[in-house]
Parts: C-alpha cells; sequence; structure tokens
C-alpha cells in the first residue's frame, strides 16, 4: 500500500452567508480537516483520472432523484452514507456553500478533482434515492 | 456533433466553470436542446441538495466515526 506520507493538519472554516431559511443565519461551521499535499490528497480522495472515467461512462437515468425525494431525511441520510471522499466535498459545496477553489484549497486537491468527487458523489446519491422499481408503479 | 463532458456539464451547472470554457459550452447548449435540459437538470439537483442540508444539516455528520483511513495516522 501506498504510504500517505506526511499529514499537515489544518483547520478551514466556511461561512455559510446566504441562508434563506433553516436552522441558522450566518452560521459559520468548521471543518476540521487534514489535508496535505497530493499524495495525502489522492490517498484519501483517489486518483483523479480513474475518477473521471468512472464518472463519465456513468449513465444519466435517475438525474431527477434528488429532486423528487421530497423527504429531505432521505436525501440527508443517503450524503451522510457517502464514502468520506464524496461526502466531504459534497457537505462543503451544498451546505458550507463553499466555491470549487475554496473547497479544492481546503482538501488539498485540483479544481478539476473537485468537480469529479463532487459528480462522483451526486451519481452515488441517485442511485441510492431513485425509486424503486416497486415505488414507481 | 462532440457534446461537452459530464464534467463539463456539471462544473456549468455550478458555475464552477473557467470562463473562457463556460462560454464554449454554453455556445454548445445554445444549439443542444438535451445539453441544455441536463445542465437544467443539474442545477435542479444541486438546489434540491441544499435545500435538503438547509433544512437540518445537523443530522449530517462531516467526519462519521469510520471515515478515518486505516492507512493515514494523524
Amino acid at each position: 500500500m501506498r504510504s500517505c506520507g506526511r499529514i499537515a493538519r489544518s483547520t478551514v472554516t466556511t461561512r455559510r452567508n446566504r441562508s434563506p431559511r433553516g436552522w441558522s443565519e450566518s452560521r459559520a461551521i468548521t471543518v476540521s480537516i487534514c489535508c496535505g499535499g497530493g499524495v495525502t490528497a489522492n490517498c484519501r480522495f483517489g486518483d483523479e483520472a480513474a475518477e473521471l472515467a468512472a464518472a463519465e461512462s456513468e449513465s444519466t437515468e435517475g438525474i431527477d432523484a434528488l429532486v423528487i425525494s421530497e423527504r429531505g431525511g432521505r436525501v440527508r441520510a443517503a450524503i451522510a452514507a457517502l464514502p468520506e471522499k464524496y461526502r466531504l466535498p459534497i457537505l462543503l459545496a451544498y451546505y458550507d456553500d463553499a466555491s470549487y477553489d475554496e473547497i479544492a484549497e481546503a482538501l488539498g486537491l485540483s479544481r478539476n478533482h473537485v468537480g469529479v468527487l463532487l459528480l462522483r458523489g451526486k451519481q452515488a446519491l441517485r442511485k441510492t434515492l431513485a425509486p424503486s422499481e416497486e415505488e414507481s408503479r | 456533433v462532440t457534446h461537452p463532458t459530464e464534467l463539463a456539464l456539471a462544473m456549468l451547472a455550478d458555475d464552477a466553470l473557467e470562463a473562457h470554457d463556460a462560454v464554449e459550452v454554453e455556445q454548445h447548449l445554445a444549439g443542444c436542446d438535451r445539453c441544455a435540459a441536463h445542465v437544467a437538470a443539474l442545477r435542479e439537483e444541486s438546489q434540491a441538495l441544499e435545500a435538503a442540508l438547509a433544512y437540518d444539516p445537523a443530522s449530517v455528520s462531516v467526519r462519521s466515526s469510520s471515515s478515518r483511513p486505516a492507512s493515514v495516522r494523524w
């Protein structure tokens, strides 16, 4: 197994500054994460090229699965069950309102790699949330 | 017709494409109903994610107890 090398601990704080509804206005969320150089990031977040190939080969079927999942709890449970490499970028982007550049800096990844992980994470959510054949009957 | 990659469409939907790439993809969308509809669906999906998380984000843990890779020492 490839060594992850030395890990630098950093704390990333971003602020959600638009909150039209929900549980708090302008609540700061601090995500304490460990991130380091590219080697470490690749250990945690997978190889960008391999993830991209998987993302591009994925069917777009079920793209409306999240939208029609009216029960937010089901979506949140699906997010909580995602592997960390997909869950962290999704939470930073869609809960914390962080930009791709902010996420890239926080996780020690390239901007494109962030895009790939977000895409893969959403593809995984679609599969989880897609109505089963029985439900759609 | 060569369509933009899934990644390019997803990044455009999140307003995360570099400006010159965004212009190129937008030009494609103007003449491709299929890709335009796909980007619209991706935007709707992102909004659904934001809405689901805004409702009660505390229920989703950023770091689960099982998330730490065994190979990484902290």
